[in-house]
């Protein structure tokens, strides 16, 4: 392996100054496990049997190429959500807006998209992105401000922009954007060089990946490397010590929610350009919440996030070929991915607890193990 | 005379660490027993551990006719243990009588009658002598008020044995006097009193005996008129100090911080600090002394930048700072130790390096083309942890901030602050919940900055560190400066009178009335005599 | 449009208003005990989809609104034992437990539901609730209609108005549910026990916003539908900061967000020119309105949001 790919391998397993041991990855396996057990109890309920049912879950997904690039397909989305709701939880803000951030940038994607997918491939792509960017952006930026400026909750108003955002993309493919046949309620097609090419041919993946691995390293940089992810984590852990420093924290909060909205408005335009080319009114719901799930899970890192990412495209992918086969409903899949994420929490929190049981176990055994071998060895008082 | 208490052979662990060992401990009925001992010594685990809130790993609690053992406070507080905490547990929001009655369900009734629970509260509190006022909001009170209402709280659930925690912490010299005449009035009732301090001058002034704890074990007990603040100070640390030494210099050449008229508008409208000029130089302490809240937060905020001015000017060598921004003010050299480490001083999730980096974090060598040059923070992090003597955990200087002790998070701090020479140095409490270790390092690396020619801005309620570093000494009442007297003429009653609001030409009349002529150092080691002299102050004051 | 302006409208707008304001009532009267007592509970929404799928299901099978009503609560009340199990105890971040939370009602509901009754494209009937005519009031002109003619929970959600202040302002439960929430240690060291007093308010909250979801499903819309509560859980948080963490503040902002969505609706029947999906944003809107109109940090219980732990 070359330096630089041993420092990128570092970079995804030991990011910024958390410290990693064999428990930490204990939990998610563990939780997994759990959240599998629980499942198959509902799936009993049924009257499924579990074993067959898991069966087709995890390992369809290996099954052919076209079902590895599946997982992957949706993995793209849910790690471009994922890593906006890590680069704003990271500066102590909760941006539960990814979903309507991403509606955002898919909206701009298409408008570009239909205007200018004539263009050559570069152009038109890279004004979809572009588009997408900054729509996120502003959808990402008036939270931030109503934070900012008047300390509103960006929980509850981020959530809000979610619910406006999936009407002004319904009211959108009704009405202006409609399809010129006219019969449903989405767009005409974007013009074929605004597609984005595929990286693997007969399936859907497509280079939407490599812009999400390459978002996961930026993001993983700029936190944890850059005087600008310093300030932002300054402001995320302590606002008083920060505002000393002579950070601004207004400044800074409204930057990190324009920033991770664009992020997710990035994810709008990976699903429009790379997989539907068109916008409808059921687009890609859920991607959103995906990516907050898969951030949790993640730890809230860009590495956990991305390898998360593709826990959850494999569980979804499983869902659909485990419906097809043993016809359990697909989403028993949101009830594992749920428990999954509560159990994850839920160990990451005790582990520091029982990382000290265990030490305070074994330094007591080594203690009476001492005065053991002290009596042994005869030395009298 | 049997004791009301008895802890025999106390021990508390924290994993490996012995809070307390082998601690036997007695109070006498209607005694004042005092507790003392330096940071860390143990004094609020054994508390703690009486009060139910921790469970001893071993020993006894005998109290009251019964041995006990206390699952909760709850428990404690039903046998007739009270205890005063010295961060108040009151509610700001609630009124008095809600915060008196507050957990008394059981006890009261499921609904508040609230006319008859304003009359028992009025009645318990005018049996100690207590002015007490059950509609006023716990936040209107003053901190002498606000303790009251916690005695009261006390008394209310029919406390036998009162524990109070560094209860004189937030008081004035006249506030404390007020205090301890209660306290001897309920002591005269019947009512034990166990009092958690660490000042020796109270220790002599109003308790009947001492016991000194020291890491976590009994050094001794004794009558208080059998012994000295020498002979306990001796007990507490095991060693004599050798407190920092300064060499009197007064208001030199060169003026490095002038405060002209600042005038400085609180939340309500009030004026948190009130045509306040000030000056300091190079090379030079200036101590503000005053109770907690008198405006020494808003002072060194407003010279920093954190806070805005309404009138009056600010000059830094002459350049005039006010309305700037923080980054341009610390920029012009200004060392800045503040009130609340926690708060403004580290970000506790940030390890020691980064810490080290909060205000340079942008600059070179730190920054070189947009990103962090690691070599070089690094190696600035493990220089700061050697010269300043940093303890860390485990992982060296990426130990997270959180993870230190109060001293070491406080040596990051000062080592941050006062490392490059700053011209102005803002300590405010630098050695507050920090070892004396440490505190005595913190008060040589102060004193060395004054050497280099800083000019110090020190804040503190700690009279006994203003007076041991100081060269001139202000003192704060309100937002206003009462009075500047130069270190020789540091008297602790003239002080206090100035703590308490009376102006320095008032107070020089009151002090000089009494025939103090004589040294202040006398008054200082005579804690008998100051409280003597402050009871006759006040008289003379009144009359 | 002058079908709008004329008293018939008012009347049915104001009915539907108070309507309409129930169900966030409900919820945030449960998130004011819950926060009250220093837990942020922005698992409403999940909990209220429980309920309303509880309630049907509960409906469906025993043939009695009450008892779907009944079940419902129970529903609410176990998904907030969860909740406060992982924030109370395990003492994780009480946000993000809530996200979690929500996830997970979403999955359960969709996926029972498929399980009871299959797939279907009828929506199943179940015994809802009517309207209930108070004697004599309801005869009155005008405020007959409005407010004595609603169905029974409306009218429980609004005596549970002056009961909860009652209860918060009057009772020593409410002393210490108050004292939790803006001093923890305080309330501990007097023997409260904190945590106990935490669990049992968000049980209520979960009891109460169950009820909510269980009124959209049996006394309004008679169905379950995925994803029905369409924001109204996130709604009834603002509502709780909007309405300063009191009843009656609590009551006010919870009508205005129930006029808003009346509104909405008989706007978009009322043949107006815009387009229907701006009318639906409109309650959305207005929430965010609201919020940047309150600092809620001056006002809000000074522990919310921080576990305690000794």
């Amino acid at each position: 392996m070359s330096a630089l790919d041993k420092r990128i391998k570092d970079a995804f397993l030991k990011p910024g100054a958390r410290r990693w041991s064999v428990y930490s990855l204990l939990v998610p396996i563990v939780s997994v496990l759990l959240a599998l057990m629980l499942g198959s109890v509902l799936l009993l309920f049924i009257g499924i049997n579990p074993l067959e049912a898991y069966w087709y879950l995890i390992f369809s997904n290996f099954s052919n190429t076209y079902n590895i690039a599946e997982v992957l397909v949706k993995a793209t989305p849910i790690a471009l959500t994922g890593l906006a709701f890590t680069f704003a939880f990271r500066t102590g803000l909760f941006n539960i807006g990814g979903e309507g951030q991403m509606f955002a940038g898919a909206m701009a994607a298409v408008f570009v998209g239909l205007k200018t997918g004539h263009l050559p491939p570069f152009v038109t792509i890279g004004l979809c992105l572009a588009a997408a960017i900054v729509a996120g952006g502003i959808w990402g930026f008036i939270p931030g401000v109503l934070k900012g400026v008047f300390g509103s909750s960006e929980i509850i108003v981020t959530i809000m922009f979610n619910y406006v955002a999936v009407y002004l993309l319904s009211f959108l493919v009704d009405k202006p954007l409609r399809e010129a046949a006219g019969f449903y309620p989405q767009t005409d097609m974007i013009g074929e060089n605004a597609f984005l090419p595929f990286l693997i041919q007969n399936t859907r993946l497509h280079i939407g990946l490599i812009v999400a691995i390459i978002l996961s390293i930026l993001v993983y940089v700029v936190l944890w490397k850059t005087p600008l992810g310093f300030r932002l984590r300054a402001v995320g852990y302590n606002p008083d010590g920060a505002e000393y420093a002579g950070i601004n924290i207004r400044r800074n909060m409204i930057l990190a929610m324009v920033i991770s909205g664009a992020l997710a408005g990035v994810a709008g335009f990976t699903e429009i350009n790379g997989i539907h080319h068109r916008m409808m009114d059921n687009f890609s719901r859920n991607v959103g919440f995906d990516g907050i799930a898969a951030s949790l899970l993640g730890g809230a890192t860009p590495g956990g996030v991305f390898v998360s990412s593709i826990l959850l495209g494999m569980l979804q992918t499983g869902a659909s070929a485990m419906q097809r086969g043993v016809g359990v409903p697909a989403n028993i899949v949101s009830i594992i991915q749920a428990l999954i994420i509560i159990l994850v929490l839920a160990g990451n929190m005790m582990r520091p607890k029982l990382e000290m049981k265990l030490k305070l176990k074994r330094q007591k055994r080594e203690e009476r193990q001492e005065h053991k071998e002290h009596q042994e060895g005869g030395v009298d008082a | 005379m049997d004791p009301i208490l008895r802890m025999t052979g106390i021990s508390k662990y924290f994993g490996t660490f012995a809070a307390n060992e082998g601690v036997d401990f007695d109070v006498l009925p209607g005694e004042i027993h005092a507790l003392l001992g330096e940071n860390g010594a143990g004094k609020s685990t054994l508390m703690n551990v009486l009060y139910g809130l921790y469970r001893p790993d071993k020993g006894e609690i005998w109290f009251d006719g019964q041995t006990r053992h206390f699952a909760s406070s709850r428990d404690a507080i039903l046998s007739g243990i009270g205890m005063i905490h010295q961060h108040f547990m009151l509610v700001p929001v609630h009124t008095v009588l809600e915060n008196i009655i507050m957990g008394m369900g059981k006890e009261k009734g499921f609904l508040v009658k609230e006319a008859q629970l304003e009359k028992e509260v009025l009645e318990i509190a005018a049996r100690y002598g207590m002015e007490i006022n059950p509609r006023a909001l716990v936040a209107e009170l003053s901190v002498g008020e606000q303790q009251r209402v916690e005695i009261v709280k006390a008394l209310f659930r029919g406390t036998k044995l009162l524990i109070m925690d560094e209860p004189t912490a937030v008081l004035t010299p006249q506030e404390t006097e007020e205090l301890f005449k209660t306290l001897r009035r309920m002591s005269d009732e019947g009512m034990s009193i166990i009092l958690i301090t660490h000042k020796l001058n109270e220790v002599m002034s109003v308790s009947n005996r001492v016991t000194v704890l020291r890491d976590g074990k009994v050094t001794n007990t004794v009558m208080t008129k059998d012994s000295s603040e020498y002979e306990l100070t001796r007990f507490m640390i095991g060693r004599e100090l050798s407190p920092a030494c300064r060499e009197g210099r007064c208001c030199g050449d060169q003026l490095v911080l002038e405060l002209d008229h600042v005038t400085c508008e609180g939340e309500m409208g009030n004026h948190t600090l009130d045509n306040v000029s000030l000056s300091v130089c190079a090379g030079e302490i200036l101590g503000i002394a005053g109770v907690d809240g008198n405006g020494q937060k808003e002072l060194a905020e407003i010279v920093v930048g954190l806070r805005a001015v309404k009138n009056g000017r600010i000059f830094l060598s002459g350049e005039e700072i006010a309305g700037k921004s923080i980054l341009e003010i610390i920029g012009k050299g200004i060392g800045y130790i503040p009130e609340d480490r926690h708060k403004r001083g580290l970000v506790l999730d940030f390890t020691i390096g980064e810490n080290l980096i909060l205000k340079d974090y942008n600059k070179k060598p730190f920054t070189k083309g947009g990103l962090f040059d690691f070599g070089k923070i690094h190696g600035h992090a493990d220089d700061m942890i050697k010269k300043y003597s940093i303890k860390t955990s485990a992982a060296g200087r990426e130990s997270e901030a959180r993870k230190l002790s109060g001293g070491n998070q406080q040596k990051i701090v000062v080592a941050r602050e006062v490392d490059k020479g700053p011209k102005l140095l803002i300590a405010v409490q630098p050695t507050r919940g920090v070892d004396i270790g440490a505190t005595e390092f913190i008060h040589k690396q102060i004193l060395k900055a004054k050497e280099n020619g800083t000019a110090v801005l020190l804040i503190s309620t700690e009279l006994s560190e203003i007076n041991q570093l100081s060269d001139r000494i202000a003192v704060i009442y309100k937002g206003q400066i009462m009075g500047e007297i130069a270190h020789d003429a540091f008297e602790e009653s003239l002080i206090g009178l100035m703590m308490a609001g009376m102006p320095y030409e008032k107070a020089m009349a009151a002090t000089r009335g009494t025939n103090l002529g004589a040294g202040a150092s006398e008054v200082l080691a005579d804690g008998h005599g100051s409280a003597q002299i402050a009871e006759t102050t006040k008289e003379q004051v009144n009359a | 449009m002058n079908d709008i302006m004329n008293a018939a409208f008012f009347v049915a707008l104001l009915s539907a208003a108070l309507r309409l304001s129930v169900p966030i009532l409900f919820a945030a009267l449960g998130g004011m005990f819950s926060e009250r007592s220093g837990v942020v509970n922005i698992g409403l929404e999940g909990i209220m989809l429980t309920g309303a799928f509880a309630g049907v299901v509960g409906s469906y099978f025993t043939g009695s609104q009450w008892l779907g009503a009944l079940v419902a609560m129970l529903s609410g009340i176990a998904l907030a034992a969860l909740f406060a199990l992982i924030t109370v105890k395990v003492q994780i971040n009480q946000i993000v437990s809530g996200i979690a939370i929500n996830l997970l009602a979403v999955g359960l509901t969709s996926f029972f539901f498929r399980a009871l009754f299959g797939i279907t494209t009828t929506p199943i009937t179940v015994n809802a609730f009517s309207p209930v005519s108070l004697p004599g009031l309801s005869t009155l002109p005008f405020v007959g209609e409005v407010l004595f003619s609603q169905t029974a929970l409306v009218y429980i959600a609004f005596l549970l108005v002056p009961v909860s202040w009652f209860i918060l302002y009057k009772t020593s439960w409410g002393l210490s549910i108050r004292t939790v929430g803006e001093h923890p240690t305080a309330a501990d060291t007097v023997g409260i026990p904190v945590n106990r007093v935490r669990t049992l308010c968000v049980l209520a909250s979960g009891a109460l916003a169950g009820l909510g979801g269980a009124f959209l499903s049996l006394g309004q819309f008679n169905m379950f539908v995925d994803n029905m509560i369409s924001g109204r859980g996130f709604i009834a948080v603002a509502a709780v900061i909007f309405g300063r963490w009191n009843p009656k503040g609590i009551l006010i902002a919870s009508l205005i967000f129930g006029v808003a969505d009346a509104l909405q609706i008989r706007l978009q029947t009322a043949g107006i020119a815009i387009p229907y999906q701006f009318l639906l944003m409109f309650p959305y809107l207005l929430t965010v309105v609201a919020l940047t109109g309150i600092v809620g940090k001056t006002v809000a219980p000074k522990a919310l949001g921080k576990a305690y732990a000794k």
